[in-house]
């Protein structure tokens, strides 16, 4: 009786080392309980859309045919999209420290900029605007006036869009950036940000105030999109698997009337849910 | 002595992360305030005072990174340096907390914010707690609490 006790113990145990192995390789932790924290704010942080149902997980990267070098580099940083030609890449992973979503990249460039807009602003491409969760658009600020383009943005993308414009001329100063940021900020309910890609190398990616230049803050950016019907892949964060203080007595005890409820379930599938559960819990005390 | 009158932390695209009011509003005064505050202080240059007046009150704010933290004072009860110093205080809490924080956990972790906050700011909007060691340590035992809970639920 007492080897079976401990030998049921040991493949706990070792069920539960085995968990905490893959939990800390970063595998996607799909949690069973329905109303888990992530779910909840996930959901209200989504506002309910009426319009629609689809996903709104396509992001738009344009730039001029001369810039095709600068679009192929961040679509390789941002996305790890080695695509060099105007396509729709589908099901791209994006993912941080608190989830992993599938986005759609829509890849396409421009000739004249304005007359490119004015095609996606017509009635025709609404249903592809409202899917659109973020426009990037690569340009140089020297030779195309970003306020007469985004006049033209005003009111026709959908109000959960953000437009990200990359100034891509060296030779624009990070000051003058952030005095478009500071004149557009308040102008559009969407997101509107210019970004200077001069800023992306790792040694000057951050101004005085701790913000984000460059790629990083494009990359900021999408990380806190609220993401419209789009499934969100919760992941287990670090800081919930710092490893807790419970006595090794207690842990055993534990084990040992989770084994008896165990053996006493009638209902395999719910008795290896409880299982699951239980080592989950478990593994974060080891 | 203070009497904060409420905590808004702001994105730089004005998208508010948290909301904390200290003092008795109906929704609509808090939504004026919450729309008004908004777009002024997102306007404000980076080199420009951090205390403004509005309406009958002022306000302090700062910015770290991407969020704007903005305080309603009550005047001749608040000191002003001293509110910038609890918004310092304040995030230098979540840092250590959740290890250089960002916009991305706030919203992820909005209810561990809220804990923090409590335990720093009581309800009336006075500070109960002034030591960074003694809110995260409550903090933490607050985390230990909720998992042993955890455990006890799925072995009951």
């Amino acid at each position: 009786m007492y080897m079976c006790t401990f030998y049921d113990i040991l493949s706990l145990l070792i069920r539960i080392a085995i968990l905490k192995a893959k939990k800390n390789a970063g595998t996607i932790e799909k949690r069973k309980v329905k109303d888990t924290k992530v779910d909840s704010i996930i959901r209200n942080t989504q506002p309910v859309m009426e319009e629609h149902h689809y996903p709104q997980n396509k992001i738009l990267v344009l730039s001029h045919h001369s810039h095709d070098s600068f679009k192929t580099q961040l679509l390789k940083d941002l996305f790890h999209c080695n695509t060099t030609s105007a396509s729709i890449v589908k099901d791209q992973t994006w993912g941080n420290k608190y989830y992993r979503t599938c986005v759609d990249l829509y890849i396409d460039f421009f000739k004249d900029l304005p007359e490119w807009i004015e095609e996606f602003i017509m009635p025709e491409c609404e249903p592809l605007r409202n899917v659109v969760a973020g426009i990037i658009i690569i340009l140089d600020n020297r030779l195309i006036k970003p306020q007469e383009l985004l006049n033209l943005f005003k009111g026709a993308v959908h109000e959960n869009t953000f437009i990200v414009l990359v100034n891509v001329n060296e030779e624009v100063p990070q000051d003058e950036i952030d005095e478009l940021n500071e004149i557009w900020s308040n102008v559009f309910t969407n997101i509107v940000e210019f970004i200077n890609w001069t800023r992306s190398k790792p040694t000057i990616n951050h101004n005085e105030y701790g913000e984000k230049l460059g790629l990083y803050r494009i990359q900021e950016i999408i990380d806190t999109h609220g993401w419209l019907n789009c499934e969100l892949q919760p992941i287990t964060t670090t800081k919930e698997e710092t490893p807790r203080d419970m006595p090794l007595e207690q842990i055993i005890t534990n084990l040992q009337s989770a084994r008896s409820k165990y053996k006493s379930m009638k209902d395999n599938s719910e008795a290896d849910a409880f299982a699951s559960e239980v080592a989950d819990e478990l593994s974060k005390y080891l | 002595m203070t009497q904060l009158k409420y905590l808004i932390l702001v994105s730089r695209q004005g998208k508010i992360r948290l909301k904390k009011w200290y003092t008795a509003m109906s929704a609509s005064e808090k939504a004026k305030i919450a729309k008004d505050l908004t777009p002024t202080i997102l306007a404000r240059k980076p080199k420009m005072c951090n205390i403004i007046e509005y309406s009958d009150h002022k306000v302090v704010y700062k910015r770290y990174a991407s969020l704007f933290f903005i305080v309603g004072v009550t005047p001749d009860i608040d000191n002003e340096l001293l509110t910038l110093e609890i918004i310092h205080r304040f995030v230098e809490t979540m840092d250590t907390y959740f290890g250089n924080v960002c916009e991305l956990d706030i919203i992820f972790n909005f209810n561990k914010v809220y804990d923090i906050l409590n335990e720093m700011i009581m309800c009336d909007g006075s500070i109960a707690e002034s030591s960074r060691k003694e809110v995260l340590h409550h903090v933490t035992v607050m985390d230990t609490m909720e998992s042993n809970d955890n455990l006890e639920r799925v072995l009951s």
